[in-house]
């Protein structure tokens, strides 16, 4: 067989090989991408729906218009809603600023969505109703001051359990979500905290101080911003992408390369 | 001293070259020179597949160099320190040696980090190539006599790989690996009579104890290390002697061996594949992230994470754990807990099961004799059909034992995941074998094994063959 | 078939090739050794090293495969066994051996026992691994009036809790690592439904349970709360337990109760334990 035939058959073959190889490793990427994308909460710039005419007390409008329907003109309670008057400020100022109210439909998940109202309408909005409710008000949060690493103790103390250590989130109990917190800002990190929305429980002021709940923002700021000096963070899942990529670049590089090293078939 | 004169009796010259030296001083003083001559000479079988062992083999020699150096910067101590690296999410925390030393290989030491990646992926690639290798074997039957005896010191290989790899993840005391030894300590515990006294052994008392990681670090640099090291010689030695298998093909019998010499080529392409496991390890290791201790923290037996597995070869006992329905067995009043059940028979009986399947196939098929021919796996639908099965069964445990993480990326719930894995995984491997068994049976049938009468007719090749005489 | 010209010429030009690779590892050695040197990181450190080796790899596999010979060639295998005689001197020799030896029976059974002896009194000292397991299994450091203590030392009061709260507590003056990972403790306030919640109604104070968090099946920290549903979940295998019923497991392969800790209330306020847990803490074993 003459030496340039060989090379010929060898290129096709790796090229072949090589091709096939690394579009399994793209879609097993993409698949986590996507999924993680989808999970992604919407980017937090607002859209405008309609500007309230200036004179209108524009948050009272839009607490009649959206919220009233199922909590009630005077927050006690509604045609399907709870009565949140005793929930507080933060409750308020949580579920407007993440989006997760109002609700799109009476059966979707609380979870982080897009805003439909413009940052002014949500600063109108959280003003209004904030004085038809009592509880907790919205929390001085200082993270500059904080020591981030403290917070880092208290977060594995009491959050990587349902968050992950990275903050990415994790399965709660039928098909319940504790959400990844990558567009948590600081306020809405210790809001939370304070009044536990949807299946997270409740840090009394007794349970974590102020000074506290600042570390443990800061070190939720630091996960949003995380260094991954190793390289490609995988999402920071874990073993469970490691096992992949070990499979698919890992082995699956190496059995192409004995491909290429070896015989193809039987009887070459 | 060798012979002065050749066997006509002229006198012999002396080559100047520096083989030549070389290989008269050490004839001089081990008389090898025909043992060497032969090892030259020697053919080895190119087909590709040939290569997982070796794959195996050179991942294990980058894990013993970078493991060499990872363990003269750690510190194998479970002595509470504090941190005072350049990682400033964990300044002032408090923490074992152990872990702030991991910490420091990997932000405040030059090169640290690479080393530890590597050889972290080096281990994840080395327990995924042994069972390529061991797919390979079992499809191709090579496993049969004479080779039955190297498939069990390969078999005691893969379970002490599976050792040492959970012994080096946990050494680095973080939360996510301590939550491992937790478990492991647990499974220990559930063994009846013993458990107990095994884990407070193990352990040097109770849970989590001051020994283990220093005991896991002996174990895990030296006594499992210097087991695979010998038992792989033994393999090689086994494979040497026996010689290497190969498939049916023109000029291939069951008493020849057709393929290259091992000098210069053989050598040359295992070589070159030394350095193709390195480079492909060394590419993951500087480019992807893994084992981010970091972000984890310091174990604390109080702390826990969601999105907790152990590394992938760990996965189908995690698996087993999660899918195991709940209660436990009490036996003229001995409790025998959950946990054994899938952490200590399951794993007991899969090994014996591996260990032993060359004695169950002989029992089958009533073969004895021995073979150096492989099987394509078509030629045997029923051993394929039930290793599909098996592997699929295996495989079903290792997506269990991920499922929070798919529940979480996926949007599943957890507990609908569970309760349709436990049906899947009774239900898939017997669907996947019989589908298997079927397909090898069809595929027989078109392309019927090659025939000793047709081998001999396509005996004319233009290809140039010699033959070599082996006495080795 | 090529001519002798061609192929002379597409082997030179790979022998070009692999020249060429070998040298692109000489640099990438250097490469690596500069990186390394003025710390440049992982990433330029190992990509330096990655291309020596690829370059290694593709330099002597091009090699290997083109140039050097790749002629099949047939080698004999000799028989593997031996023959029937060599089989019987081995056998014979080994029996001569053992009749000789058994001539003395005494001394032979006395080697016997003596090697046997010598092995088992070597393993004695493997008993120094560890203690023998005790109480430590059964009983942890809770003890009637220990009061009930945050990650921080601090003493608890129902009040500090609202519903929906769950926090994790441990004896007071516990310091050891075990003993403190032994007696972990959830303090949830259940509201109302607490007294119902409690399989000993005695145990419940205010509207205050608490459980052992050691996970009954391998240990974990039980370590969520829903509120919605008051359920704990152990993030390791999803066991799953009901704090409205004592805390019995509901789901996952858990299957036994997480044991609960009898509440008290001391003179000033505090909460404090009644006595240890109603039983072992953590997963199972034989004589539990």
């Amino acid at each position: 067989m003459c030496a340039g035939g060989h090379t010929g058959k060898l290129a096709a073959m790796a090229r072949r090989l090589l091709i096939g190889w690394l579009a399994c490793g793209v879609a097993v990427c993409s698949a986590f991408g996507a999924a993680h994308a989808a999970e992604r909460p919407h980017d937090e710039s607002a859209v405008h729906r309609g500007a309230a005419s200036p004179n209108e007390p524009a948050g009272r409008t839009i607490w009649l218009r959206d919220c009233a329907v199922c909590h009630g003109a005077d927050a006690h309670g509604g045609d399907g809603g709870p009565d949140i008057s005793h929930r507080g400020a933060a409750a308020v100022d949580f579920m407007v600023t993440t989006g997760r109210m109002p609700l799109p439909s009476p059966s979707a998940e609380l979870e982080r969505r897009r805003s439909p109202y413009t940052e002014a309408e949500q600063r109108a909005l959280i003003g209004y109703a904030s004085k038809l409710v009592t509880g907790p008000g919205i929390p001085r949060v200082d993270t500059a001051h904080a020591d981030v690493s403290r917070g880092g103790a208290a977060y594995r103390q009491n959050c990587s359990t349902c968050h992950q250590s990275a903050g990415g989130g994790g399965a709660l109990a039928f098909g319940d979500n504790a959400p990844a917190l990558a567009h948590a800002t600081p306020t809405q990190v210790v809001e939370a905290m304070r009044i536990g929305p949807g299946a997270m429980p409740t840090f009394p002021e007794k349970t974590i101080s102020p000074d506290q709940a600042d570390q443990i923002a800061a070190y939720v700021q630091e996960l949003r911003h995380p260094e991954n000096p190793g390289g490609v963070a995988l999402g920071r899942l874990g073993p469970v992408p490691e096992g992949l990529i070990a499979w698919v670049f890992g082995l699956g590089a190496l059995i192409v390369v004995t491909r290429l090293l070896g015989r193809l078939r039987r009887s070459d | 001293m060798g012979r002065r004169t050749d066997d006509e009796g002229r006198p012999r010259r002396r080559r100047r070259t520096l083989s030549g030296r070389l290989v008269r001083g050490i004839d001089d003083r081990l008389g090898a020179a025909s043992f060497t001559s032969k090892v030259l000479g020697k053919v080895f079988p190119d087909h590709f597949s040939f290569l997982f062992g070796e794959v195996v083999l050179y991942s294990f020699i980058v894990l013993v160099a970078t493991g060499v150096y990872l363990s003269l910067f750690f510190d194998p101590s479970s002595h509470k320190v504090l941190y005072h690296g350049s990682y400033v999410p964990l300044q002032g925390q408090s923490m074992s040696a152990a872990y702030a030393s991991a910490v420091d290989l990997s932000f405040d030491v030059r090169a640290g980090l690479l080393f530890r990646q590597v050889h972290h992926w080096a281990a994840l690639v080395f327990m995924a190539a042994i069972v390529a290798h061991v797919a390979r074997l079992f499809f191709t039957g090579a496993f049969r006599k004479p080779r039955d005896l190297n498939w069990y010191l390969g078999s005691t290989l893969l379970l002490l790989g599976l050792a040492n790899g959970f012994a080096g993840y946990s050494l680095l005391d973080d939360l996510l690996s301590g939550t491992g030894l937790r478990i492991m300590w647990s499974v220990i515990l559930s063994i009846p009579f013993v458990g107990p006294s095994l884990a407070f052994f193990a352990f040097g008392g109770a849970f989590p104890g001051e020994q283990i990681i220093s005991r896991l670090f002996i174990v895990h640099v030296l006594i499992v290390p210097a087991a695979i090291a010998a038992i792989i010689g033994a393999h090689l030695a086994i494979v040497w002697r026996q010689k290497h298998t190969q498939f049916r093909g023109p000029r291939a019998t069951e008493d020849n061996v057709v393929g290259s010499r091992l000098w210069p080529a053989y050598a040359a392409r295992s070589i070159a594949l030394l350095f193709g496991v390195a480079t492909v390890l060394v590419l993951l290791g500087a480019f992807i992230q893994i084992n981010p201790i970091w972000l984890y923290g310091p174990y604390d037996p109080t702390a826990a994470t969601t999105a907790a597995q152990p590394d992938w070869y760990m996965g189908w006992l995690e698996g087993a754990l999660r899918l195991m329905p709940p209660g436990h067995a009490v036996i003229f009043g001995v409790t025998i807990p959950n946990l054994f059940f899938p952490a200590v028979l399951l794993p007991g009986v899969s090994f014996v099961l591996l260990y032993a399947w060359p004695v169950i196939e002989r029992r089958i098929t009533k073969d004895r004799d021995c073979h150096n021919l492989l099987d394509r796996p078509r030629d045997r639908p029923w051993r394929t059909g039930l290793g599909a099965g098996v592997f699929t069964f295996y495989t079903v445990l290792f997506v269990a034992g991920g499922n929070d993480v798919l529940a979480s990326e996926l949007g599943l719930s957890v507990n609908a995941m569970v309760i349709a894995l436990r049906v899947i995984l009774i239900v898939l491997p017997v669907l996947v074998g019989l589908g298997v068994w079927k397909w090898c049976r069809d595929l027989r049938r078109a392309d019927p094994p090659p025939d000793p009468e047709t081998d001999a007719a396509l005996e004319r090749s233009d290809v140039p063959v010699t033959v070599g005489d082996d006495t080795s | 078939m090529s001519t002798d010209r061609e192929r002379t010429q597409s082997s030179s030009s790979i022998e070009y090739f692999v020249a060429g690779c070998f040298g692109a590892a000489i640099a990438g050695a250097a490469g690596f050794a500069a990186s390394y040197w003025m710390d440049l990181g992982i990433r330029y450190e190992g990509l330096s090293a990655a291309v020596a080796l690829g370059a290694l790899t593709l330099g002597l596999g091009v090699w290997a495969n083109t140039t050097l010979e790749r002629v099949d060639v047939v080698q004999e295998r000799e028989p593997l066994g031996s023959t029937h005689d060599e089989r019987r001197d081995v056998i014979e020799g080994f029996e001569r051996g053992e009749r000789r030896m058994q001539r003395r029976r005494l001394l032979a059974g006395m080697a016997g026992s003596s090697l046997v002896a010598a092995a088992l009194a070597a393993l004695f000292p493997l008993r120094s691994l560890g203690p023998r397991p005790d109480h430590e299994l059964s009983r942890t450091a809770w003890r009637r009036g220990t009061r009930l203590v945050d990650d921080d030392g601090k003493p608890i009061r129902p009040d500090d809790l609202e519903v929906g709260t769950a926090l994790t507590v441990y004896p007071e003056g516990v310091t050891d690592p075990a003993q403190r990972a032994a007696a972990q403790t959830v303090l949830i306030d259940l509201g109302a439904a607490a007294t119902a919640a409690s399989t000993r109604p005695d145990w419940a104070v205010d509207h205050c349970i608490a459980f052992s968090r050691v996970c009954t099946h391998a240990g974990c920290p039980v370590g969520v709360y829903q509120p919605e549903t008051r359920q704990l979940m152990c993030p390791c295998h999803q066991s799953l337990f009901d704090v409205t019923d004592g805390a019995k497991p509901v789901f996952g392969p858990a299957s036994r109760p997480l044991p609960h800790l009898p509440l008290g209330v001391d003179d000033d306020g505090n909460l404090v334990a009644r006595g240890d847990f109603g039983e072992p803490v953590g997963p199972g074993f034989w004589n539990r």
